[in-house]
């Protein structure tokens, strides 16, 4: 089961960019090769090459894949939701579930690993960009904070207790206490 | 220590009082979770070169009369349904210190919410959608630096700039291509800025300054959660003095700002690259009599800023920011020629280079050094030489320097 979410969710990051980045991670390997081969490479592969392995180092985070699971109270009224309404959610525009009834938000530290690798895969926005959305909110008076937590086990506690929580949680940390909501 | 100072220093310590206790009784009696309470506080100080004055007396010996404290308040009884309220204390020199005031204070309806689009109005006192910093021009963590750039956020009329009571209806549209968000309203401008009054009434007319119908609107463009963000905003302020009786014949006047912004950034995850341009920025004057003829002036200003996020909790800025207040006379030639005051004052072209260090998600600290060619964003209030005074002759010998140099330190807290 978690499995097939898991790769639900690695589609959900395939947004243009970082679609692109995974590509050359996924073809990293065969750099390798070819560094292992050397006498094989014509000039122009050999650019091609450069390019690559710059911008791996330049682009690629370092993150394992889909590390996140977004993950709601029990009582949400949905399933799944578009990337479109998780961004709306964790930006804190988009402010009740599909049955009107209110959305609860619950975040890590902004420099928190999780957090990190949550806003960068499922969201596709920098940790900054949050950031600066939601002062932008909190302080011309058109929007709230999200509700900040501290640790993963906090976090799986708050929104298992919460009505209208949503959060995420690393794949391990999940159990039956927290509904999983696959983005699709 | 003078009356005003005393009067904004109590102000602010009241503030700050409210703040600590709403936030400890948010924590004692666990307020629903619908309600948030939030603020901020700042103190600033700032050092001149030369007789040039910015926020108090910065050239001798630096100024300490920079602080900010905001507290604010939101309350969402339903998600469609939002109560928002800040109070600030605010002290810039001369040019600001009136004490506290409601920087902002509305309600906010949406009619249409869902996961494509958000629609709605507010109505109240409402922050004006201009250019991306002026909503929250005062909260020290949302600013790209310690001082907007002066080109395009004039802090001599920030009250004007910030906010207005009125009605304004936004919009939001999420699409496959990108998020459009659109924000239009119908306000009365707020006139109190002290340098403001006096750019009217010289600090010797008496009479009161007045706010009329104006309009006031954005539409942005953000992609991928803000990687990209377009956006054109723009004004019509309008507003009326009228005098009071006094020893010469005053006359009623009218006054008039156009602005005009294009704004564009690009957001990467180690740094950004924002730019706004303001073509036009029109200024019209009518009727004030003999002591301010009528008026027109189209000014031109734009920035360009660079921000580098080189380790976690640290960020450089850079930035190039370039007013004129006449485009049809970008260095004052003329206007000194007609008026026989500095043509350095109308003009402004400001290096600045700064540091951010965010010690906690909470507490910041930063230092900024700008190089400054003209005196365009000097208050007159602070700067004597720069306008001319019919009443009281200015003695042309606290003359202000061209080339000059600012430094600036700043800590803030928020909560």
């Amino acid at each position: 089961m978690s499995q097939i979410q898991g790769e639900k969710v690695g589609e959900a990051t395939g947004r243009p960019y970082l679609a692109s980045r995974l590509c050359l991670r996924f073809r990293s390997p065969v750099i390798a090769d070819h560094r292992a081969h050397p006498r094989r490479r014509s000039p122009c592969l050999q650019r091609a090459l450069l390019t690559c392995i710059v911008g791996w180092l330049l682009l690629v985070p370092r993150l394992p894949l889909a590390a996140e699971l977004v993950v709601a109270n029990p009582s949400a009224p949905v399933d799944a939701l578009s990337p479109t309404a998780l961004r709306a959610i964790f930006s804190m525009r988009l402010r009740s579930w599909p049955d009107g009834s209110p959305v609860r938000v619950f975040v890590l530290p902004d420099d928190a690993p999780d957090h990190v690798q949550f806003a960068k895969q499922l969201l596709s926005i920098f940790p900054h960009q949050l950031r600066r959305a939601w002062d932008r909110g909190v302080y011309s008076g058109t929007g709230q904070a999200p509700n900040r937590v501290e640790s993963e086990a906090a976090m799986r506690a708050a929104v298992a207790t919460t009505k209208g929580a949503i959060g995420y949680l690393p794949r391990e940390m999940v159990d039956a206490s927290v509904r999983v909501i696959e983005v699709e | 220590m003078d009356t005003p100072s005393r009067q904004a220093c109590t102000g602010l310590s009241v503030l700050l009082a409210l703040a600590l206790t709403l936030s400890a009784a948010a924590q004692a009696f666990e307020l629903p979770e619908s309600v948030q309470i939030h603020g901020f506080l700042s103190q600033g100080y700032i050092s001149t070169s030369g007789s040039n004055n910015f926020f108090g007396h910065s050239s001798d010996g630096g100024s300490w009369n920079y602080r900010e404290i905001g507290v604010n308040g939101s309350w969402r009884p339903t998600p469609k349904l939002q109560f928002s309220m800040q109070v600030v204390g605010r002290d810039a020199g001369e040019t600001d210190n009136d004490g506290v005031r409601i920087d902002y204070g509305f309600a906010d309806y949406s009619f249409i919410s869902d996961a494509d689009r958000l629609w709605g109005a507010r109505v109240g006192r409402i922050t004006n959608p201009l250019g991306f910093y002026n909503e929250t021009r005062d909260v020290p963590f949302t600013r790209p630096s310690i001082l907007l750039p002066q080109g395009i956020y004039f802090d001599r009329n920030r009250n004007l700039s910030l906010s207005a009571d009125g009605v304004q209806v936004y919009g939001e549209q999420r699409t496959s291509i990108g998020d459009f968000y659109f924000q239009a309203g119908a306000v009365q401008p707020r006139t109190e800025d002290p340098e403001f009054q006096h750019g009217f009434t010289n600090g010797a007319f008496p009479g009161e300054l007045d706010g009329r119908l104006s309009w006031v609107g954005r539409a942005l463009y953000e992609r991928d959660g803000g990687r990209i963000r377009l956006a054109v905003s723009g004004g019509d302020f309008r507003g009326k003095y009228e005098p009071k009786p006094w020893k010469i014949d005053l006359q009623d006047g009218r006054f008039r700002f156009v602005p005009l912004i294009f704004s564009a950034q690009y957001n990467a995850e180690k740094w950004s690259l924002t730019s706004e341009f303001a073509p036009r920025r029109t200024a019209e004057f009518r009727g004030f009599g003999p002591f301010l003829p009528d008026g027109k002036f189209t000014g031109q200003s734009f920035y360009i800023q660079g921000t580098y996020r080189f380790a976690p909790k640290w960020e450089v800025v850079l930035r190039y920011d370039d007013l004129r207040w006449d485009k049809n006379d970008r260095n004052g030639k003329d206007w000194e020629a007609a008026t026989g005051f500095p043509a350095h004052t109308r003009f402004a072209k400001d290096w600045t280079v700064g540091l951010r260090w965010d010690i906690t998600p909470r507490i910041m600290l930063r230092a900024e050094y700008h190089r400054v060619k003209g005196t365009g964003w000097l208050a007159a209030l602070e700067n004597p030489g720069m306008r001319p005074n019919p009443i009281v002759p200015s003695t042309l010998e606290d003359d202000i320097d061209e080339d000059w140099n600012l430094f600036a330190l700043l800590a803030s807290f928020r909560f």
